[in-house]
């Protein structure tokens, strides 16, 4: 473990006098965010943090926090996967943020709870919840469990009106919808409410009982919940489909999320920038971000390291002038660099990618242990910072052309409409792909028509402009840039991540790896 | 008359553009004509440049047919929506070989203004008669085998539309006029101006316009967007397949000149009823004149970026009409 830079949080709080401002873009999104601090020191040196209206917490911290490669990677990591809070009702511009993260993946939910614990010392708290769609318990898996709850047979579920004799707004919404599924809605309500209690004791010891395989151990105040959404609601497209969500929520540290949120900001931006220090100095690297960290000899790393050792295999590797020419067992040759530094930009890349890569979680944990097929990469983001960083990243031990194969954009069902105005524009229908229309786009005018948009939103990009291939029509979401990058790159770059994140815990990933 | 289906208000012969239309248009068509220098077209380029020049000189002075015939007909002589070229602007897009009835249309309707005599058209028509589904809607399931749940609305009746346009009284049987009744009467109102137009243009066709959904007066009302029309309406945003509703308070509908003639087809045919839009479509006309190129994109929520294409020829044309007739 090396100390690579350093939060300056007493020094930050008294440059602004406790004010924290930051700006917000995120999912196409521009809001704001801000909150006024007041601070006072303990005896033992820890500063005690809390709002300056006291509202909220008051929070123990380190006045000055070492950022090592696994603290850096866990900033990565919630910046794919934690909250950054939610808009104000009366003003969209603001942003209230709250401190939690969204992970099922055992080893990345132990690891993020490590570094909450080490960030925060004081008497912070858990609360880990499993969301479903109760359509989930309708068929198959679900209704199993839901049988099994009920001791063999479930029971008839009343009609709606027996049920609920006065319905609340989101009951009278969710009647008017329309659902190509069997059922009436008014049947599909009375299964919710019928239901509810026994859905929610079931999802709760799933919950806790994935705790436990996680190695997770819950301290007196953290706890399990489950909460459950309207059939059909929340994603499942019919009965029996899943919509899982696992959330962990913080608690003990309210009104600290503004300057949780500064801190993953002036990470990123520094990072981004290659610069010493942010412009309030609540971050100090010990040196330009890319002039630091690790310099990993990649040969060594792949013949020697635990890390380089997939399922008992190593590659063979071989000198070509400037650059290495490696190559794994049933994969092919691929051209590498002799030396990569776990520099902070790839620390946070590796908890980004943990977080927001296509790459199945548990195939990253596994292949240590257990031959993988299949492998890809492939990102997915809105922000031109994201994708730059995963990028550079690549590009620090591959071709560009190996850390590109191709790129898409993604267009959620909301945004349906407009793509449909601008094949019109051009005389032309959207024509989807696939049975259920999620295949590529075939209306070339509509792709064409939005490349320069993806370019001038990631100009990235542009080097890679040549690969663009075409929008896809997907489920839900806004537009969104996907790349992904050549499979054989897979079995290099994965280990070198899941090492830059780990290996200050986990020495052997054969063995000390969860479900490995 | 000379029309064309996306805005079948239009007289192409009459209409007249305007300095900076006029400007803009060549541009663009230089643009193109030096693409299809290096075999880069489209069947929607072709029509965009026929309706062009027409506008532009009063006649084709480009071999539009021999464009065709050389970069849109595969080795069947089946017509594509593009050429080998054109699918080059997509990486790896294996599926730029395409025969879709926008393809079909193009061609027949190139061909036909260009003089070409009925036995030059049957082939369309077969083509056509080919691609009528079991479901009643027409389209190729070799390019798209999407199915009816989530295939676009504006698709299927633009498909239906620029079917029946080409089949033509002749093809057009009592038993398959009764089929097209029946599909296009079973499509829910959409909400959708660009869908509804098409339907209501293709129930024109048939000569059943009393078919036409009993809502469609709604779309006049919900679509309308800054200074004109919106192909929808915000609000009415849903799930592409469990139809609920979607956050929107960021999405913004912007107008455009084509929905704004969209719009002006239904109110026509709705008569006093539709006349409120009448008179808002001569406001969108007069801020034209003074605004020519106020179409703008959409915008991806907050980000100042154009999400597409805000100015096309099809825009300029359709708001030469809409500027034209804000002036009577």
């Amino acid at each position: 473990m090396s100390i690579l830079g350093h939060i300056n949080l007493e020094k930050f709080l008294n440059k602004t006098k406790g004010a924290v401002r930051g700006r917000l873009v995120t999912d196409a999104k521009d809001r704001v965010y801000s909150a006024d601090y007041k601070w006072t020191t303990t005896s033992d040196g820890y500063l005690l943090v809390s709002r300056a209206n006291d509202s909220g917490d008051q929070v123990k911290i380190n006045p000055v926090i070492n950022l090592d490669e696994s603290l850096i990677a866990f900033f990565g990591l919630y910046s794919g996967d934690g909250s950054k809070g939610s808009e104000k009702a009366d003003n969209p511009k603001v942003i209230v943020p709250t401190i939690s993260f969204s992970q099922r993946e055992p080893n990345l939910v132990r690891f993020a709870l490590d570094q909450f614990r080490r960030l925060f010392p004081g008497t912070i708290h858990f609360v880990f919840s499993l969301g479903e769609d109760s359509a989930f318990f309708m068929d198959g898996e679900g209704r199993e469990m839901l049988k099994k709850h009920y001791g063999g047979k479930i029971p008839p579920t009343p009609p709606l009106n027996k049920l609920r004799t006065k319905l609340n707004p989101a009951d009278e919404q969710y009647l008017k919808e329309k659902r190509p599924v069997q059922g009436s809605n008014e049947e599909h309500l009375a299964f919710y409410y019928f239901h509810k209690d026994a859905m929610q004791e079931i999802l709760t010891l799933v919950k806790e009982n994935d705790l436990k395989k996680s190695g997770v151990v819950l301290r007196k105040d953290d706890n399990a919940t489950a909460s459950l959404r309207r059939p059909f609601k929340k994603g499942a497209r019919g009965p029996g489909g899943s919509s899982r969500s696992d959330e962990m929520h913080v608690g003990g540290i309210n009104g600290f999320g503004e300057l949780f949120l500064k801190m993953l900001h002036e990470i990123e931006e520094t990072i981004y920038a290659d610069s010493k220090s942010s412009s309030q100095s609540l971050i100090e690297w010990c040196d330009q971000p890319s002039k630091l960290g690790e310099l990993v000899d990649v040969k060594d790393f792949f013949l020697k390291n635990s890390y380089g050792n997939l399922a008992g295999k190593r590659p063979k590797i071989s000198e070509d002038g400037d650059s290495l020419i490696g190559c794994w067992p049933h994969s092919s040759e691929i051209q590498l660099s002799h030396k990569i530094s776990i520099d902070p930009l790839f620390c946070y890349v590796a908890g980004l990618y943990l977080a927001e890569g296509s790459t199945p979680k548990s195939v990253m944990f596994s292949m240590f242990s257990k031959p993988v097929t299949g492998l890809s990469f492939g990102f997915t983001s809105s922000e031109n910072v994201s994708i730059e960083l995963v990028l550079r990243s690549l590009q620090k031990i591959f071709r560009p052309d190996d850390s590109l194969s191709s790129w898409k954009i993604k267009v959620g069902s909301q945004y349906f409409p407009e793509l449909v105005v601008i094949g019109l524009k051009h005389g032309v229908a959207m024509l989807r792909g696939g049975e259920s229309g999620d295949g590529k786009m075939r209306t070339m005018e509509i792709s064409l028509s939005l490349k320069k948009w993806a370019l001038d939103v990631a100009p990235s990009l542009i080097p890679f402009a040549d690969k663009y291939s075409h929008v896809e029509p997907t489920g839900a979401g806004l537009a969104r840039i996907d790349f992904s990058a050549s499979s054989s790159l897979c079995r290099w770059f994965f280990p070198l991540l899941v090492y830059a994140v780990f290996s200050n815990q986990i020495k052997q990933p054969a063995r000390q790896f969860i479900n490995a | 008359m000379l029309n064309y289906i996306l805005f079948s208000e239009i007289d192409f012969s009459k209409l007249k553009l305007s300095r900076e239309y006029a400007e803009w248009l060549k541009v663009r068509l230089d643009e193109s004509c030096g693409q299809i220098e290096l075999g880069s077209v489209s069947a929607s380029i072709c029509i965009q440049g026929v309706l062009s020049e027409l506008l532009l000189f009063g006649k084709c002075k480009t071999d539009w047919l021999g464009i065709l015939n050389c970069y849109l007909e595969d080795e069947k002589r089946m017509p594509l929506a593009y050429s080998s070229e054109y699918g080059q602007k997509l990486y790896k897009f294996n599926h730029w070989k395409q025969t879709t009835i926008q393809a079909i249309h193009a061609h027949w309707w190139i061909k036909k203004q260009s003089g070409i005599g009925q036995e030059g058209l049957t082939c369309y028509e077969d083509l056509v008669e080919e691609f009528i589904q079991p479901n009643g809607w027409i389209y190729n399931p070799e390019v798209s085998n999407t199915g009816i749940s989530t295939r676009m609305k504006s698709e299927l009746t633009m498909s239906v539309a620029m079917g029946l346009e080409v089949l033509g009284d002749k093809r057009l049987t009592e038993k398959l006029k009764k089929s097209f009744e029946a599909t296009l009467c079973s499509m829910p109102f959409t909400g959708y101006l660009g869908a509804e137009y098409f339907r209501l243009r293709a129930l024109r066709i048939i000569d059943s316009m009393e078919l036409t959904p009993a809502q469609i007066k709604e779309v006049l009302e919900t679509c309308r967007a800054g200074e004109g029309y919106c192909d929808f309406s915000i609000e009415s945003k849903v799930d592409d397949y469990m139809g609920t509703a979607k956050r929107t308070s960021r999405d913004k509908a912007t107008h455009s000149a084509i929905s704004g003639l969209h719009a002006k087809y239904i109110a026509e045919f709705l008569g006093e009823a539709g006349e409120s839009t009448i008179l808002k479509l001569k406001e969108f006309g007069l801020h034209l004149k003074k605004n020519p190129f106020d179409m703008p994109a959409f915008r991806m929520r907050d980000i100042d970026i154009p999400f597409g294409e805000d100015v096309t020829p099809f825009e300029i044309m359709a708001a030469s009409y809409l500027i034209s007739g804000a002036d009577e």
